[in-house]
């Protein structure tokens, strides 16, 4: 897959064929989990030698952003049961449906979309699902990462930014770690799709919600003050490459947001699209308390219980609708799913169903 | 859409000799008045506004020709059943905070039924291990463990898929 091809042939078209396996090679390479940094480079250098690589990795992207366009929580159950339902139709009554071509007026695509094509597969840190991990920063900030979670680190002479792609993060800036000594000058900034968030020497917390919020597409963002302030601007911040582009095609709202800077103060929480802050709450007790690789749940419904743990789980995991409203406290470890949910059905009326390790449903005892 | 008009006696000919036997042959096959209507409909619509070359099988081999557009039709109805029965199982296991607006419910299943269509055709280990490479998050490691292949094996099936995807991506 070495694409060091002469300067003089650099421009001619190349087979089609040829580059398309090319692209598909390097699309499975970076999806393997293994890939190293070496790789990453020279997939890099691969886009960049000839144009048509360039074109064949929009296909690729395109395909991409086909899977983005539906939250995975919902996509990968969904897409499993037609499966399911097909194959069980087709033993049973011996239809054998033609395969559509699929141009039957599906036109309702829209485009790449914001989220930036790949970025987390390729983002500077990152955990996968059920996974944590602590990163001392250059400056001597620490950034903790969540489940599933990537960012990018960018530190100039001016700014010190982190880019949250995807899962949760808790900052503790290094003013905030060691008080005694002279502060950075530098602005600490948490930058996601939907804004930014300016550290005054701090603690605290940000997520990323892929989910639509109250009918907008486009996810929000979640941040909890555990220490001092912080302030918020929603709406793409200049310069935030995939972000400013995703606003600047045409939303007027987020055109005009990031005027007003909202401070957010020790024990508040508040969730911002790209157009606006909302209302200010007080933080969750267990704000942050994710970092202990625990899950503090006081007096919250099983729903509400299962949706956070299945942030750690591959697969689906769900309830009756019947136990759905079940008050539930206690205390759940996080980087061991199989054993909150073995806690779950030992201290609750519950009892657990699995087709497969992926799809687990908790149901009456 | 744009209005039908028959225009040509072809075509109403086609359309009052079969109209009859078509209902019947989708009512039989889907076991629905109503989506067996619908779709006879849809069928004569998609004949009717075709070019008129496209025709010819038309009246050579009427049923035939008929049959074939009422099959395609119907697998992409049985498609988009599927698919929406499958995204509301899937919506109804998310907790009240997280559901989505009308308009939003109706982007997603237009998304899903096209990601449907896109994996179309694909053996259903291949398509299994892509859903839980792309959708999951699992390495070719976690993949081969849970489907019981060796990780080389995965890195094959991600190929077919992806290269399958690549070429049907819109």
């Amino acid at each position: 897959m070495n694409a060091r091809l002469p300067a003089t042939d650099a421009q001619a078209p190349r087979d089609e064929a040829v580059v398309r396996k090319e692209a598909v090679a390097w699309y499975a390479r970076l999806c393997s989990g293994t890939i190293t940094d070496a790789e990453r480079a020279a997939w890099r250098q691969w886009q960049a030698a000839h144009p048509d690589h360039g074109r064949a990795w929009q296909r690729i992207e395109s395909m991409r952003a086909a899977l983005l366009q539906v939250p995975a929580n919902i996509a990968a159950p969904a897409l499993r049961m037609t499966e399911h339902a097909r194959s069980r139709r087709q033993a049973l009554r011996g239809v054998a449906l033609l395969a559509s071509t699929g141009t039957l007026g599906y036109g309702a695509w829209r485009g790449a979309g914001e989220q930036g094509f790949a970025r987390p597969l390729l983002a500077d840190y990152r955990t996968g699902i059920g996974q944590q991990r602590e990163v001392v920063l250059a400056d001597g900030s620490l950034l903790m990462l969540d489940t599933a979670t990537a960012v990018d680190v960018r530190f100039t002479g001016t700014e010190r930014v982190v880019r949250l792609w995807a899962g949760a993060v808790l900052i503790e800036t290094a003013h905030q770690r060691q008080p005694q000594q002279a502060a950075d000058p530098r602005p600490f900034i948490v930058q996601t799709a939907q804004g930014s968030v300016t550290a005054l020497g701090t603690r605290f917390t940000v997520r990323h919600y892929d989910d639509p919020v109250d009918g907008q597409s486009g996810g929000c963002t979640e941040v909890a003050v555990l220490e001092h302030a912080v302030a918020i601007r929603a709406g793409a911040v200049a310069g935030a490459g995939a972000a400013a582009a995703g606003a600047a095609a045409g939303n007027p709202a987020a055109a005009n947001a990031g005027h007003q800077p909202v401070l957010l103060h020790a024990g508040q929480q508040v969730r911002f699209t790209s157009s606006r802050v909302e209302a200010v709450q007080a933080a969750p007790d267990n704000a942050g308390q994710w970092r202990s690789g625990h899950l503090l749940v006081n007096n919250r419904s099983l729903a509400e219980v299962l949706a956070e743990l299945s942030r750690y789980r591959h697969g689906r995991l769900g309830c009756d609708p019947g136990v759905a409203g079940l008050r539930i406290s206690g205390v759940f470890p996080l980087t061991d799913t199989d054993r909150a949910l073995a806690l779950l059905t030992r201290t609750f009326p519950l009892r657990q169903r699995s087709l497969t390790r992926y799809w687990v449903t908790l149901g009456p005892r | 859409m744009p209005p039908i008009s028959l225009h040509d006696d072809s075509a109403a000919t086609l359309y009052s000799d079969h109209h009859g036997w078509l209902h019947g042959w989708l009512r039989r096959k889907m076991g629905n008045a109503g989506d067996a209507a619908d779709l006879a409909h849809d069928t004569f619509v998609r004949v009717l506004t075709r070019s008129s070359p496209a025709q010819a099988p038309a009246l050579r081999a009427p049923r035939a020709y008929l049959g074939t557009i009422a099959r395609g039709l119907m697998a992409d109805f049985f498609r988009r059943k599927d698919v929406e029965r499958a995204y509301l199982d899937a919506l109804a296991a998310l907790p009240d905070v997280h559901q989505p607006s009308p308009e939003t419910r109706a982007i997603m299943l237009e998304a899903l039924v096209a990601i449907d269509t896109m994996l179309d055709g694909l053996k259903p280990q291949v398509r299994q291990a892509f859903l839980l490479s792309q959708l999951d998050g699992l390495t070719y490691e976690q993949i081969a463990v849970e489907l019981g292949v060796t990780r080389r094996t995965v890195g094959n099936h991600m190929c077919k898929a992806i290269e399958h995807c690549y070429l049907l991506a819109p």
